[in-house]
């Protein structure tokens, strides 16, 4: 019996562990005291000296003395401060409208303001309750199909798991031993793939069924008298494309700095002042961008009519010079595609290259010049100019909240925890700006700032007191052969954890999933020569599920909270409009679960996507994707 | 019973009042953090204590709020069986749990981390020879006083200091802790009197399961601050 016992602990451990979590006693005082309880018997039965717990209170320490987890608070306060600053509501109703005019656009809009805001904060209930709140009324106004609609809102809302600055990197990177950081530049491209995935279920919605996700009608998405909707989107077009120009030079700042060159070559003289100096020259083209907005908006507003349309026949000369730049540069490199070498698919990707991505700046900067050419043409015209200025002022914040925080860190200018911390003041001074700011709001904030950092550290305190036995059993060892012996070495060991993580995140929430599932995960992976910020990506985009499945589907919980329960009468239309049920949320939730499985699959299959300078882990990478396309199919006919 | 409810009122008063007051310390650690981010940018400068205060200030956070989330109900568990039990097995379970789960744990941690706390400040060798706890509180807080007073006239300290150059003074630290887990301790007596209190039907029954689960799901339209877990 006693030997049974002592060659057995580990798995006994975990066995007993699995039977009291699901008793439901908090999990972090269950896995604390099962620890203990198991030491006390290792102690007794000669496994471990005497003094085995008196590291105890080393192990908490050692959880308070971490710089990584101080993240955690950090991003939750900034994201409790957002969700009530007004950003949300602002960026919501102003894409909305950007996007109103074209079938489903309603639902793009929430798709990209999910991904703006899983950008800004890793907060899930920031968004879900604010889609919830301002988007949904509208699409059920409108007839969107209620599942779409509640699923691609609890959808976009988790996107704030993986896009970064989440929570669930900043924990598995603390689990994982690796830094944040590199676990956040892994996640970009996976998490904006995702994004555009979501995108092409609602498209391809669009395409099935067209009544599921209908345009707004032009009363809905008009900017106010004076400024009718076609002309505000000819008007906006040079503004937004000058913010994305704008963060390209923040991100990276030798490309945004080349597209001076192409753009607008005349003026690298001026900027030739600014020498070598990197900080000189990036504020002085930042100025020049700034300069450009203004003055276009000054003119647009103010300006006598024959300087505005003077202006405007000359933007318009400018642009029809980019539009030949553009051809000239694509026939260009047409004329230097070489195909020996290439796969007829490689030669495609080639040419299309070659068609789209080489002219595209040249292109963007002609549709950019051409639209502002002809809104000046018929200036000036004040109420298109502060309609512009407003849709300017709606999406400015989030991005200057995105630099503060996914800037600063990606450019190796603060640490993840800094980055949290500016972020935290930059939401609060957009709390101020919006006249959001109060004593109370900052209270409520710390308090459940307070509350969840208590219960997340708990479990991670718990956990290494557990972890504490449980590897002095060498229980880690037995997960290790249990996890290895699997047949398909790396492959087959990823598809099972994997499938694991999503089997027992019908039963954890991903804080228990990090810190009790995820450590046993780190040495069977390093024995598999797995790397693991490639791991910790994996195992995110496949946690962001248990958001959206019951029990423990937060976003779902939160846009039921704020989804009408019954029928109420809509306040422009004033027809009766049915509640949503939940019902309709769960299985709206569906198609994105398998979404996301999708993705997991493509992320195993090409790890490049993670880790751009590594290769697939098995050369025959196709028939993993063959497996996976057919359930590209699966949604449209769920959701039928 | 009443006085004991009695009890337990003050309990929950006491660390509820303690927990508003450390959240306070988060904000102050946002500030400091974010300070120390710029200072160090442009001024090229830093310091290891003021890095250090940052987490002292998230673990002072942490451990004095971690009874108010337990009275709270905040502390997560997995409710799939849990939300489906009749309340009387709810409560009998709760009961358990603290008295087997949640009392010997913090009960143990107070009694190490008291040693930690206590070796931070006093040599080995004098700590081991005073046996007794009360011997070891009256050296421990008399060592505090003498030191910080030593420290304010610009005399040399006793104390330990953390391993970075220029690093904190470590007791404050172990403070947290000892004085974490003794608040839960103390909360984990109050949760087992209001749970005895509440099948004897003495108090009403609290609304909401705690933990997590549909039913227990907060109101986001109403408090969305509640919504911070996720």
């Amino acid at each position: 019996m006693i030997a049974f016992l002592i060659t057995n602990m580990a798995p006994i451990m975990f066995v007993s562990l699995v039977l009291f979590l699901l008793l439901g006693y908090p999990v972090s005082f269950s896995l604390a005291a099962l620890g203990l309880f198991y030491a006390v018997i290792g102690i007794a039965l000669g496994l471990f000296e005497p003094n085995f717990l008196q590291a105890l209170p080393q192990r908490v320490f050692g959880t308070m003395a971490n710089e990584t987890l101080l993240a955690v608070p950090f991003f939750t306060f900034m994201g409790l401060i957002l969700e009530r600053s007004g950003m949300a509501e602002k960026l919501l109703d102003t894409v909305g409208r950007l996007f109103g005019s074209v079938r489903g656009g309603l639902a793009y809009a929430v798709v990209f303001v999910g991904a703006l805001l899983a950008a800004t904060t890793g907060v899930v209930a920031a968004s879900v309750i604010a889609m919830g709140l301002i988007s949904l009324p509208i699409m059920l106004r409108y007839g969107y199909d209620r599942r779409l609609a509640s699923g691609t809102i609890a959808a976009s809302g988790t996107l704030a798991q993986i896009i970064p600055p989440s929570l669930v990197l900043i924990i598995m990177a603390e689990q994982l031993g690796k830094p944040v950081g590199d676990m956040y530049l892994g996640a970009v491209v996976p998490g904006v793939l995702l994004a555009a995935f979501y995108a092409l279920f609602v498209f391809g919605m669009t395409i099935v069924r067209p009544a599921s996700a209908p345009a707004l009608p032009p009363a809905a998405r008009s900017f106010g008298a004076g400024a009718d909707y076609p002309s505000v989107m000819r008007a906006v077009a040079m503004p937004i494309l000058l913010m994305v120009w704008a963060m390209v030079i923040l991100f990276v700042p030798a490309i945004g700095f080349a597209i001076y060159d192409v753009v607008v070559p005349f003026l690298s003289p001026v900027f030739g002042l600014a020498g070598d100096s990197l900080l000189w020259s990036t504020a002085l083209k930042f100025g020049a961008l700034v300069a450009i907005y203004y003055g276009f908006f000054l003119v647009c507003r103010y300006g006598p009519r024959p300087l505005a349309q003077a202006l405007g026949v000359l933007l318009m000369a400018a642009s029809a010079w980019l539009v030949f730049q553009s051809l000239a540069v694509a026939a260009s490199a047409i004329a230097g595609l070489d195909f020996a070498g290439h796969s007829a698919f490689g030669g495609l990707i080639a040419i299309l290259y070659a068609l789209l991505i080489a002219p595209l700046v040249h292109a963007a900067a002609a549709l950019a010049t051409a639209c502002a050419g002809s809104t000046l043409w018929r200036s000036p015209r004040p109420a298109i100019a502060t309609a512009m200025m407003r849709v300017v002022s709606d999406l400015l914040p989030p991005l200057i909240l995105i630099f503060l925080v996914l800037g600063t860190i990606f450019r190796g200018i603060a640490t993840p925890t800094d980055g949290g911390a500016m972020g935290a003041v930059g939401a609060l001074f957009l709390a101020l700006i919006n006249r959001k700011l109060n004593f109370n709001l900052v209270r409520q904030a710390a308090e459940s700032t307070a509350r969840l950092a208590s219960f997340v550290l708990f479990i991670l305190i718990g956990a290494r007191v557990f972890s504490l036995t449980f590897y002095g059993v060498n229980g880690h060892i037995w997960v290790e052969h249990l996890l290895t012996g699997l047949p398909g070495g790396q492959i087959g060991f990823l598809i099972v954890i994997n499938a694991l993580i999503f089997f027992l995140a019908f039963f954890l929430d991903f804080f228990e999933l990090a810190f009790i599932v995820v450590p046993l995960l780190v040495l069977p992976a390093q024995a598999l020569g797995i790397d693991l910020v490639w791991l910790g990506v994996l195992l995110g985009v496949n946690m962001q599920t248990s958001f959206m499945h019951p029990p423990f589907g937060f976003a779902l919980f939160y846009l039921r909270s704020v989804a009408p329960t019954h029928a109420y009468r809509d306040d422009v239309t004033g027809k009766l409009t049915e509640p949503v049920t939940s019902g309709q949320i769960y299985w709206g939730a569906v198609p994105y679960v398998i979404i996301q499985l999708i993705m997991v699959g493509l992320i195993i299959a090409f790890p490049g996507l993670v880790l751009p300078d590594k290769k697939a882990v098995v050369p025959e990478t196709p028939i993993e994707l063959n497996i996976q396309v057919p359930d590209i199919e699966v949604p449209e006919l769920k959701l039928n | 019973m009443q006085r004991l409810l009695a009890i337990a009122r003050t309990i929950d008063r006491v660390n509820s009042t303690i927990g508003r007051w450390a959240s306070w310390l988060i904000v102050a650690s946002i500030v400091i953090s974010a300070a120390n981010a710029i200072i160090r940018k442009l001024f090229d400068s830093s310091s290891n204590a003021w890095l250090e205060v940052q987490w002292y200030l998230f673990g002072a956070t942490f451990m004095l709020c971690s009874a108010w989330t337990l009275q709270r109900r905040e502390h997560i568990r997995i409710d799939l069986l849990f939300a489906r039990m009749p309340r009387q097995t709810r409560h009998w379970l709760e009961l358990g749990g603290h008295l087997l789960f949640l009392m010997p744990f913090t009960l143990l941690m107070i009694v190490l981390s008291w040693a930690v706390l206590g070796r931070s400040v006093v040599n080995g060798a004098e700590w081991n020879s005073v046996p007794h706890f009360f011997g070891q509180f009256i050296l421990v807080v008399e060592r505090i006083v003498g030191d910080t007073a030593a420290m304010l006239a610009g005399g040399p300290t006793r104390w330990e200091y953390s391993n970075s150059s220029g690093g904190l003074v470590l007791w404050p630290a172990y403070a947290f802790i000892v004085a974490g887990f003794i608040m839960l301790a103390v909360q984990g007596v109050s949760e087992i009197i209001k749970h005895i209190a509440v099948m004897r039907g003495l108090l009403p029954e609290p609304s909401g399961a705690g933990g997590h689960g549909p039913e227990s799901t907060p109101d986001a339209a109403k408090d969305p601050m509640s919504g911070a877990r996720a």
